[in-house]
């Protein structure tokens, strides 16, 4: 009886993740062996062609290098401002409670529209360049957006931004669940701030920190919105992205199989990337297991 | 991936849902036609709707149900909607997309019915695949050149007079252009994608380039034709700003673009927000005095039917409706741009009062569509990416056509 009531409870969730999630995922892997046109419905086998071509396509290595680029360029650095963050507003300082949402209000912003805002602060003639130019620092000729150096820069410069904030909450959480008395503990051994922060501190965030990390990872492979409001993959493809390319694929050339091809590699290369993390950071030691 | 599992959810909630939608197609002995469509802005909405009234009262035994797409995500919903067997009867499509429809063979072949009518309309090409006709042109619109009157004064050019030659505009944009950063002589379209060839093209059409040959086996885009257009097209960019279709407009209005290749859309946001700004159009310049021609693209909306529709005779009748001239120049007058499809619409006081529509209705006359072929988003890719290389100077012009006609040949075979 008791399983039943368990298992009612949980079926609603069970069955989206079923309808939702698990077949999707399972289909888009058979999807991956044909060739499909999503238009007419047309399917044929064709083994792993797609795959084949996948690593022959210039566009899949260019998508690859800029996505790789983008979460090694992004995540060190999110991680960082949001610990830093993390442990100022858990400080006693005034207006505690006003820094901590102001740090977390581009998180809950719509990214379309924090894309949009962007676009226009990175135009020839945005803020941006204002700025540059009244302290006396170089600006690109085409605008931010518009040059294929800066491009994907300015949008990881922007998503550093936006992201900080939630890894900023999740850090401040963490922070707070440190029991009290181990500072205490340390201060009656007269420890300094430096000491506190890396005996005590730092040891306690692992798990967090493992956290922060991989969850930013899963979500900075998978980079999109920002891509497909502000540049379109371009100029001369210096943004273009993996879940870009799959879009593009998808659904401007109907080609779903190939684009769930390329899904599945994208989807492998963070599985791989998770599970090196997880050996990296030892969570089960960091947790005490 | 995230996205990928979005686009399933879709798919499977379609398919879960599919057989509600048919259940609830009859009602009271009354045929339901669904009808998506595009038009969701609140001044446009309302006259389509009265039009549809108009057409139930003179049809008392159809009934027509509007849904309303966006442009950001309506093309995914047409895809999804048609692979999950759940299109409506009639549809609104941009004129780029029918040949992607309609090469995969899910709309409605109307050839009998529109070789009736064909000669009251125009700009049936991109609704042409295979010499059959897969829809009807509704609402067009044009790109055409918008010119700023204050900037010519200021460089001492006569406003009044804009440029009609390849020859003057450069020259006008080089003169504007040497007021930067104040102001920049062309705006030219960056990369983004299913726009910047909209862009090229008129230029390459004006000097009597061809994408492909008539039996559409080879591509010629390299001809000396198109090297020429893409030549001057490079070296008009370099006399202005590049940046998006939405940045240049926007710039256009703040008086800092010279010359941009524009749409409809943008006279009627600058009449509705910026009536003050002194601006001229004229017709995309020919190549030289008296050779070439003023080509331009002209894009549109085309009224498409489901293949597997079970009312087409009901379906044509109301597109027959809707195309009609008296009913569409109704819409195009809320849309404040836009052109009817009707071969002699520009005879209506509408245009003929208005100057600056006249030119746009001028303009449409002679245009040239992309070459109705079902890889024509490939070719499209690779013509902007060949217009990019150059633009952004990594590929000479004549390197980058020759590179792209291989490309196209490619898929040709």
């Amino acid at each position: 009886m008791k399983h039943k009531t368990t298992i009612l409870f949980l079926l609603p969730w069970i069955l989206i993740l079923l309808v939702f999630w698990l077949f999707p995922i399972l289909y888009s892997l058979v999807l991956s062996f044909t060739k499909y046109s999503i238009l007419s419905g047309e399917i044929k086998w064709i083994g792993i062609s797609n795959y084949l071509e996948l690593f022959k396509d210039p566009d899949f290595w260019t998508a690859l290098k800029n996505t790789s680029f983008f979460v090694v360029g992004t995540i060190p650095f999110t991680t960082f401002f949001a610990l830093i963050l993390a442990v100022l507003v858990n400080q006693k300082i005034p207006l505690k409670g006003l820094f901590r949402a102001g740090f977390f209000i581009p998180s809950i912003t719509s990214m379309v529209v924090v894309a949009l805002i962007f676009t226009n602060l990175y135009a020839k003639d945005g803020y941006i360049n204002f700025l540059f130019q009244l302290v006396g620092l170089p600006t690109p000729e085409k605008g931010w957006l518009l040059s294929e150096k800066t491009a994907l820069l300015s949008i990881m410069a922007m998503d550093i931004w936006m992201s900080t904030g939630f890894y900023m909450l999740l850090f401040l959480a963490a922070l707070q669940a440190i029991p009290e008395e181990l500072y205490k503990v340390s201060d009656v051994f007269g420890a300094s701030f430096w000491q506190k922060l890396w005996h005590v501190t730092l040891p306690h965030l692992r798990p967090m920190t493992l956290f922060v990390v991989l969850i930013n990872t899963i979500k900075s492979f998978q980079i999109f919105v920002e891509i497909f409001v502000m540049t379109k993959g371009g100029p001369l493809n210096s943004t273009l992205t993996m879940v870009y390319l799959v879009y593009e694929q998808g659904f401007h050339k109907f080609r779903m199989g190939y684009a769930s091809a390329c899904a599945y590699v994208l989807f492998f290369i963070i599985l791989i990337f998770s599970l090196i993390q997880l050996k990296l950071f030892r969570v089960g030691k960091a947790i005490g297991e | 991936m995230r996205n990928l599992r979005i686009i399933f959810c879709l798919v499977i909630v379609s398919l879960v849902f599919s057989g509600c939608g048919e259940s609830q197609r009859e009602t009271k002995g009354k045929i339901t036609l669904h009808f998506w469509q595009f038009w969701t802005d609140p001044e446009v909405k309302p006259q389509i709707e009265s039009v549809i009234k108009e057409f139930e009262k003179e049809n008392p035994e159809i009934e027509v149900k509007l849904t309303d797409l966006t442009w950001s995500d309506g093309h995914e919903k047409i895809v999804v909607a048609f692979s999950s067997k759940t299109a409506p009867d009639v549809l609104e499509l941009g004129s780029d997309w029918v040949p992607e429809f309609s090469s995969q063979g899910v709309l409605l072949d109307v050839t009998d019915f529109a070789e009736k009518i064909k000669s009251d309309y125009m700009m049936w090409e991109p609704a042409t695949y295979q010499e059959r006709i897969y829809g009807f042109p509704w609402i067009l619109d044009t790109r055409i050149i918008f010119y700023n009157k204050d900037l010519m004064s200021r460089v001492e050019l006569d406003p009044e007079k804009p440029p009609e030659t390849w020859g003057e505009l450069l020259d006008y944009c080089q003169k504007i252009n040497a007021l930067k950063p104040e102001a920049y002589g062309f705006g030219a379209n960056s990369f983004e994608r299913h726009r910047l060839y909209k862009k090229f093209l008129p230029f390459f059409w004006s000097n009597n380039g061809k994408i492909l040959s008539d039996d559409q086996k080879e591509c010629l885009i390299n001809s000396e034709e198109g090297k020429e257009a893409l030549r001057f097209y490079k070296k008009l960019v370099d006399q202005g700003l590049i940046d998006t279709q939405r940045m240049l407009d926007e710039q256009f209005k703040n008086i800092k673009i010279g010359f941009l290749l524009s749409g409809g859309w943008l006279l009627h946001d600058i009449r509705k927000n910026h009536p003050d700004l002194n601006f001229g159009l004229c017709l995309v310049p020919q190549p030289e005095k008296d050779k070439g021609q003023n080509a331009s693209f002209a894009g549109g909306e085309y009224l498409v039917i489901n293949q597997k529709t079970k009312n087409p005779k009901e379906a044509i009748k109301l597109i027959e409706f809707l195309i009609k001239k008296e009913n569409c120049l109704k819409l195009c007058k809320k849309i404040g741009s836009a052109s009817p499809s009707a071969t002699d619409a520009i005879e209506d006081q509408y245009y003929q009062q208005d100057p600056d529509l006249l030119l746009f209705q001028h303009q449409l006359q002679q245009t040239v569509s992309p070459p109705a072929h079902p890889k024509w988003v490939y070719m499209e890719e690779i013509i902007e990416k060949a217009v990019e290389e150059v633009m952004y100077d990594k590929k000479t012009p004549d390197e980058a056509l020759d590179e792209a006609k291989e490309k196209i040949d490619d898929l040709l075979k």
